[in-house]
């Protein structure tokens, strides 16, 4: 069963025809990563379907029910949480009050969300009366995917969650995704191969605008020649 | 000087500040979270001092006149941002400074038709007059009574926008609009009831200054340049910038006004000029 498709989606940005009809489905309880070069429209196909960078024509089904038409604040409702590119962890506010102004039903997050997060990041638990600006690139990268985890949601888009970040760093992420994936659907933008490879069932390929090539991880793995005409690898 | 006289001038500085910094803190609210210059905010204020006033005769109760014509102040202006600011988000900023523009007409000609152009003196309930003794020297009760009302606003504003969610939110907002919707948050709404907020303000300011200089169409939009002056000194987006600099721009014009009276009307002029040349961006504004 498909969690998401996009049928023919064309999206502007500032006039810039930046989506050129965008086809692609993500299959429900698994992990899709989205490759391409930069530029290539990863980050507004994400946008796009949060209804940040609405678009123009074409159709987005979240679970059968289109949603293209929608408001960017009532898509997060559906049960969609995005992790964003530039993490936009706020910084005047604590790491608990950004996740506290996450959660959509009730008044705080609830103990076992949080029980949750701390395992999957265990240093979360000394970071919560931290302000944003006080915390690290990586600590951020943490705040930014377990704000994105209070509310149970079905589906996960996580933009570059790798960025900048020190090996060290980038491997405790992909343990604490391949921990998450086991209760969600994400999508996953994702430069690097090696790391992204390791820890997706299905691949999408972004190119111009439009989605290249798509199928299971281990087609892409088994393909050199597929990387390296794609992904430079 | 005498510790006295210091004390006593401290005190006028202090309530000079106060009074600053209920003008302006609903302009650098609003100017906050929207990027929208209301300059309009001073005939806001001005409305707030003549319908407060009315309502305190017509209510025979001033809390009453003072909680009311402030709460329909801020109705106004989350009017405003309802039907017409919402029109002009993201759009050209010279449509934004001919609406505000527009408003001041509107406004302030609407007062006249109502009140009249001529000056209006305003009697001080038998509360608010008199002095009290404060370290030996006397102190007017009305001052004191700003201070109690600043603090009170002061305290309001705190809690509002570091304990509750909504507070959270319009922090939030005000970094990063973007990811705030991506949270599944109806920002709009927020815009609204800031602009009722920042009216709200606005009214509480113009009740104020009705009893220190009584009412005349002109009594907010005179105060529009210091309203600009306290907001680009805290530093443009920044309301707790605007909050320190309002107090330090009554400490400025008491002391000022004390030792070098001749330079009294320049002060907020002087505090400008010389926290802009060390820092561009104002107090806590971002560079
Ligand atoms: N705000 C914008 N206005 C105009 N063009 C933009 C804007 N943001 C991104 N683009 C362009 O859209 C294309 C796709 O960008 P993006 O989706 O961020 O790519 P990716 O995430 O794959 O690196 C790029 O060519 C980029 O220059
Ligand atoms: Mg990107």
């Amino acid at each position: 069963m498909n969690i998401l498709e996009m049928h023919n989606i064309h999206t502007y940005m500032a006039g810039f025809h930046i989506l050129e009809g965008v086809n692609l489905t993500a299959e429900h309880g698994k992990l899709t990563i989205l490759l391409g070069r930069n530029g290539s429209g990863k980050t507004t196909t994400i946008k796009t379907i949060m209804g940040l960078t609405p678009a123009r024509s074409g159709e987005i089904l979240f679970q059968g029910r289109p949603i293209q038409k929608l408001h960017d604040f009532e898509i997060p409702w559906l049960g969609i949480s995005l992790v964003p590119e530039g993490r936009d962890v706020f910084s005047q506010l604590t790491v608990e009050e950004n996740l506290l102004i996450a959660v959509r039903k009730g008044k705080k997050v609830p103990k076992q969300r949080l029980d949750y997060i701390v395992d999957i990041f265990p240093p979360m638990k000394n970071l919560f009366k931290k302000k944003g600006r006080n915390l690290s690139g990586g600590e951020k990268q943490m705040v930014a995917v377990a704000r994105a985890l209070v509310n149970e949601d079905k589906l996960l888009l996580i933009d570059e969650p790798t960025k900048g970040l020190a090996p060290i760093m980038v491997e405790s992420m992909r343990l604490a995704l391949a921990e998450i994936k086991k209760n969600a659907t994400i999508i996953l933008v994702e430069q690097n191969f090696e790391f992204a490879g390791s820890i997706a069932d299905d691949f999408l390929i972004m190119e111009h605008g439009k989605i290249v090539c798509s199928g299971e991880i281990g087609d892409l793995i088994n393909n050199r020649e597929m990387q390296h005409m794609y992904l430079g690898v | 000087m005498t510790s006295q006289l210091f004390v006593n001038i401290l005190l006028s500085a202090l309530s000079l500040g106060v009074i600053y910094f209920l003008l302006s803190s609903g302009f650098a609210l609003v100017f906050s979270l929207l990027r929208v210059s209301n300059f309009s905010h001073g005939s806001l204020i001005m409305w707030g001092a003549y319908l407060g006033i009315y309502l305190v005769k017509a209510l025979s109760s001033f809390s009453l006149g003072l909680i009311i014509s402030a709460v329909m102040i801020g109705i106004i202006l989350a009017l405003v941002e309802f039907f017409l600011f919402r029109r002009l988000y993201g759009g050209n900023p010279l449509f934004e400074l001919l609406l505000t523009f527009g408003l001041i007409y509107i406004l302030d000609e609407a007062v006249k038709l109502v009140w009249g152009a001529a000056i209006i003196t305003v009697d001080k309930p038998s509360f608010l007059q008199g002095t009290v003794m404060i370290y030996g020297e006397p102190f007017a009760i009305l001052r004191l009574y700003i201070f109690g009302l600043g603090a009170f606003v002061c305290a309001g504003l705190y809690f509002l926008l570091n304990k509750t969610k909504l507070g959270l939110i319009i922090t939030a907002g005000i970094e990063n609009k973007e990811m705030v919707r991506a949270l599944g948050i109806n920002i709009n709404r927020v815009f609204t009831f800031v602009c009722w907020l920042g009216g709200f303000l606005a009214g509480i300011a113009g009740f104020v200054l009705a009893y220190f200089n009584g009412l005349s169409p002109e009594m907010g939009t005179n105060q529009l340049l210091n309203v600009l002056v306290i907001v680009v000194v805290g530093g443009l987006g920044s309301f707790m910038g605007a909050a320190i600099a309002a107090v330090i721009m009554g400490l400025a014009e008491a002391f000022i006004g004390f030792y070098l009276p001749e330079l009294a009307v320049l002060s907020s002029f002087i505090v400008m000029f010389i926290v802009l040349s060390i820092k561009p961006s104002g107090l806590l504004g971002e560079e």
